[in-house]
Formats: structure tokens, sequence, C-alpha cells
């Protein structure tokens, strides 16, 4: 797009004149206010603004200069960003906009300070404005690595329509190098950027995300669990070879840590997010296996495996409908058996 | 009891399951409730305050990316009060913290401050893990009520139980009330200040187990 047609598209949502002169508190935001006069006037110590004042705000910049102005003249926090950027994305015109600056500016962008960054990429993720994608990729490119936006960069991009994206590739080694770090210093950010990885589908993440399954610690395995367990519930996903995949490696993880369960605050529950996922990756040869799986942690119940066993349980029914009820039948010890009784109770009393 | 006192001068006990809701109460008029869910074994505990692992909104205090903090700790929150549901299911409430766990990777490392946000943010269009919708923004009595929702096991009717003044509002006070006469999920029109405010909040007959 031409940067006359961007700006033009701009300037019908210059942020309002009032915002120059916002109420914030002193001993958060030691904001000044410029008179039409070019005197100053700062607010007392802790003293709540009331609107309107008898300040006048005068706007100092440029129209075209929109998002900047409203990313530059912001006091406050991130929230307080996040915030106003809303505001100002409500229509569809505002948001095409922002989406034409996003891409047009995400190198530049990427190199200001997290407190600017990380409010752009949420509300870009938010509202799906596929520029964001630009200023992820190259967040994750240029931010070093204790970076809180990288963070949210890689956590946040599941959310926008990556498919079909020109530097899919590119961005796919982005995230895996960030990942590949954060999973020696970081792991926490680690877990949460993960569930990016089935949305993004850059070369072998099927064997990447394997591999954690398979031999990352229980936070990253966890983790690597919960991503396939998204990309196994969405509609257009049918691939079974790579379902069969999953299936097994989470399946030879469950029998390999059957002793270990970790409810509490150290790490969330690996053997629950197991269960969870091996009921959703499920084909028809490996019914019996996962059916197995379901009595067993539902009747042993350790940690949170009885009610992944339940939740997992929903979605295998709904699925495979009655030869999952055999199979769960089967598996239980008969339909008399009372677990099964218990179980079957507590599915029909689901969501 | 549904409701325990843990705090004092009530000093109370009573038995925690993974998935119950636990609250911290200050006497400060500011910010004098924080909502959390317990992510620990089963056990009894007893006042005052004791230590509890709880997982409530990141970044509010000492809680890490993924939400999980010990309440009771020097210079983090206080479980003052559970909420408990004696009669359901173990497994049924271990669902919410299943849930909450799962969810913890999905929320904001922005807005989730609930002193600042008391606007509930949910796209129900995007989902995660088996069909769980986005959670985007709210506070924490508003997350904690979400976890249960997404359980089956509503905690305030919230179309019909809200402050004509703070339509929007979800007070944990609301919450509390609702554990302490055991009515899932509460219905209380017309609007009754006193569930705005704890200890104002405890009317009514108090429910003995359900």
């Amino acid at each position: 797009m031409s940067y006359a047609l961007e700006s033009e598209a701009l300037d019908d949502f210059a942020p309002p004149r009032k915002w120059a002169a916002r109420a914030f508190r002193q001993k958060d935001h030691p904001t000044r206010y410029r008179k039409s006069r070019g005197a100053c006037t700062t607010l007392k110590q802790g003293s709540d603004c009331v609107w309107p004042y008898s300040v006048r705000a005068v706007p100092t910049t440029p129209r075209r200069n929109s998002f900047d102005w409203l990313l530059e003249r912001g006091p406050g926090s991130p929230e307080n960003t996040l915030s106003r950027l809303q505001v100002t994305l409500a229509s569809p015109e505002s948001q095409a906009a922002f989406d034409v600056w996003l891409s047009s500016h995400a190198s530049p962008l990427a190199q200001r300070s997290d407190r600017v960054v990380i409010p752009v990429i949420e509300v870009g993720a938010r509202l799906r404005v596929p520029g964001a994608i630009d200023l992820i990729r190259e967040v994750l490119r240029q931010k070093p690595s204790g970076s809180r936006a990288a963070a949210v960069a890689a956590q946040r991009v599941r959310l926008l329509p990556v498919s079909g994206y020109a530097s899919a590739q590119e961005l796919w080694d982005y995230l895996r190098n960030r990942i590949e770090e954060w999973e020696r210093v970081d792991p926490e950010a680690a877990a949460k950027a993960i569930p990016s990885v089935p949305s993004l589908a850059g070369r072998n993440w099927e064997g990447w995300l394997t591999t954690r399954i398979a031999e990352g610690t229980p936070l990253i395995g966890w983790a690597a669990a919960l991503a396939v367990l998204d990309w196994a519930n969405r509609e257009t996903t049918s691939d079974s070879s790579t379902a069969a995949g999953f299936f097994s490696a989470m399946h030879e993880r469950l029998q390999r840590d059957a002793s270990h369960t970790n409810i509490g605050r150290t790490t969330p529950d690996l053997q629950s997010a197991l269960i969870w996922a091996l009921c959703s990756t499920a084909t028809e040869d490996t019914l019996p296996t996962a059916a197995r799986a379901i009595a067993s942690a539902f009747e042993h119940a350790k940690g949170l495996q009885d009610a992944a066993a339940l939740r997992g349980g929903r979605i295998f029914v709904k699925r495979w409908r009655e030869p999952a009820l055999r199979a769960l039948i089967a598996a239980f010890g008969g339909g008399e058996s009372p677990t099964f009784v218990r179980f079957s109770a507590l599915l029909a009393s689901g969501k | 009891m549904a409701l325990c006192r843990l705090h004092a001068p009530a000093n109370e006990s009573g038995a925690v399951r993974p998935g119950e809701a636990v609250y911290h109460w200050s006497r400060k008029a500011s910010f004098p409730l924080h909502a959390g869910i317990y992510a620990g074994e089963s056990s009894t505990v007893s006042g005052p305050s004791p230590t509890l692992d709880v997982l409530s909104l990141p970044g509010t205090k000492r809680a890490g990316m993924l939400g999980t903090s010990t309440w009771g700790e020097p210079g983090n929150w206080h479980a003052d009060i559970l909420g408990l549901r004696p009669t359901v299911d173990e497994t049924k409430l271990k669902e919410v913290l299943l849930i909450a766990q799962a969810n913890a990777t999905e929320l904001s490392g922005l807005g989730q401050d609930c002193c600042w946000s008391k606007r509930l943010d949910i796209d129900p269009r995007r989902t995660t893990r088996d069909g769980i919708p986005l959670f985007l923004a709210g506070s924490c009595s508003q997350y904690v009520e979400f976890l249960y929702e997404q359980a089956g096991l509503d905690l305030v009717d919230q179309a019909y139980t809200y402050s004509i003044d703070h339509p929007n509002r979800l007070f944990p006070a609301t919450q509390i009330h609702a554990f302490w006469t055991g009515q899932y999920p509460l219905r209380v029109s017309p609007w009754d200040p006193r569930l705005e405010t704890y200890e104002a909040c405890l009317f009514d007959t108090r429910s003995v187990g359900s």
C-alpha cells in the first residue's frame, strides 16, 4: 500500500484531543499538562484528576502519526496503553489502518521498549490483525533473550492467522530457537510458547513436538501435550498418521512415568495432560489402548488424572460413539462395574 | 461447612480438596479480597491463615507466569477464607484445577491484574484445549467463576445477580455468600449491597454441607 493511502486512512481516527489531558493519579504518572498559552501545571501529589480540567489540552503531533502519537503520549503502564489502543481500534477502518501501520513499521517498532511493544502485540492478537505477525517475527528476531515482549510474542502468535503467511518458515525458525533457549533458562516462558507450535506448523514441527513429549521435563512435556490437545481438537485437523505418532509418544511417556504425579505448585500435572491429549488423538486402531488408559487413570486417581480421564473421556465418546463406549466398558471390566457406573454418571453430568 | 473462615478470630478448620476456591482478605479498603484456586493435595487445614498452594491470575504478587504461588508466605496473599463444595464429587472438583492449569498458558501477559481490570473479556469464538473459550481479561473473581463454569459448577448466576451500579463486576464477596448459603448458582434479585463486602456478605442461613 502506498504511503499516501496509508496516510489518508490514518487521518480518519486521529486521537481525540482530550486524551492529551487524561486523568491519572499523580503518584503513578507524573503528568504535565500544557496550557493553551504555554504554561505548565503539575497535579498535586496523590490527587485524583477530575474531568473536565481547567487546563486545555493541545495535540502537538501530526495526525498521520496517530499510532506513534498514541504510544508516545500515553503515560503510565502497558495496561493503560492497551486500553487506549482498544478504544482507538473499535472500527474496522481503524483496524485496517493499524494492520498496514504494523506491517510497515514492524522492524522499528520491535526495537522499542517492552512497555510499548507488549500492548501492541496483545491488541493485534486479540483483533487478529495480520500485520501483528510481522511485528511478532521482528520481536522474536531482535529482542534480547530476557525480553518479556519476546515471551508475549511467542505466546500470542497462535491467536493470529499465520496459515499462509509469506515468511512462515522464518517465523517458525525464530520461535523454535527462542523456545529452545527458554527451555534452558526460563522454562515457564517455554511452556507458554510451546502451544503455538502447531499453529505455525513449520518444517518438522511434529518431530520437534514429539521429542518434547518423549524427553522433555515434566513442565515441557505438559506444555507439549497441551499443544497436541489444541491441534487435535481443531475442526480442520484429520491427519491420522500424525495423530498416531503423537498417541504413541504420549502413551509411551505415560507408561514410563506411571508413578510420577505432581499436583501442587512446582509444575502442572504432566500425567493428566498426557491422558487428556491421548483421548483426543486416539484412532480406530488405538481405541482399546486409549480406553484402558482412561480406565486406569480414573480408577487410580493420582493427582488430576481422574479429572483428565473424565474430561478426555467426553471427547473420546463424542468422537467415536459406540465403539468408544464398547472399548470403555471392556476396559472398566464390564458395564455393571461400580467404577464404570460412577464414570458414566460423571460423564453424563458434564457440560 | 461450605465456607471456612480460616482468619482470626474465627480460626475455623476444614477439609480442602484440589479445585476449591481460596480467598485472601484484608481490612484495607482499597483491595480487600483476592481469589484463587487451591492447587495442593486434599488435606485438613485450620486457621489462622495456613500456607496453601494457590493458582490465581498471573502477575499478581508472587504468582509466576503460570499463576501459582504459595499463599501465606511472607509478602504473598493469605489463605483467609475457603469456599468448599463438599457434596461435589472429588473428580468433578479436580476438573476446576485441571482447567485452571491448562488455561494458564493462554492468559495474557497483560491485563490480568484485577486491581485495575474489572471488565470481563472472554472470546467464545476462539477456544483452546478441548473447547475452553479464550479468557482475555477480567478480575480474579471473574476468573474463578470462569473456571467453575467450565467445569459445570457455576457459583453465581451473573445474568441475574448483579449490582445496578456496577453491572460488569463480580464481587468476591458475592461468591463468598454463595458458599455461605450453599446456593449454586446464586440468584439474588434485587441486588443487596451487602454482597459487595466481606463480612457483610455473611447473612442468611449458613449452609452446613452443600
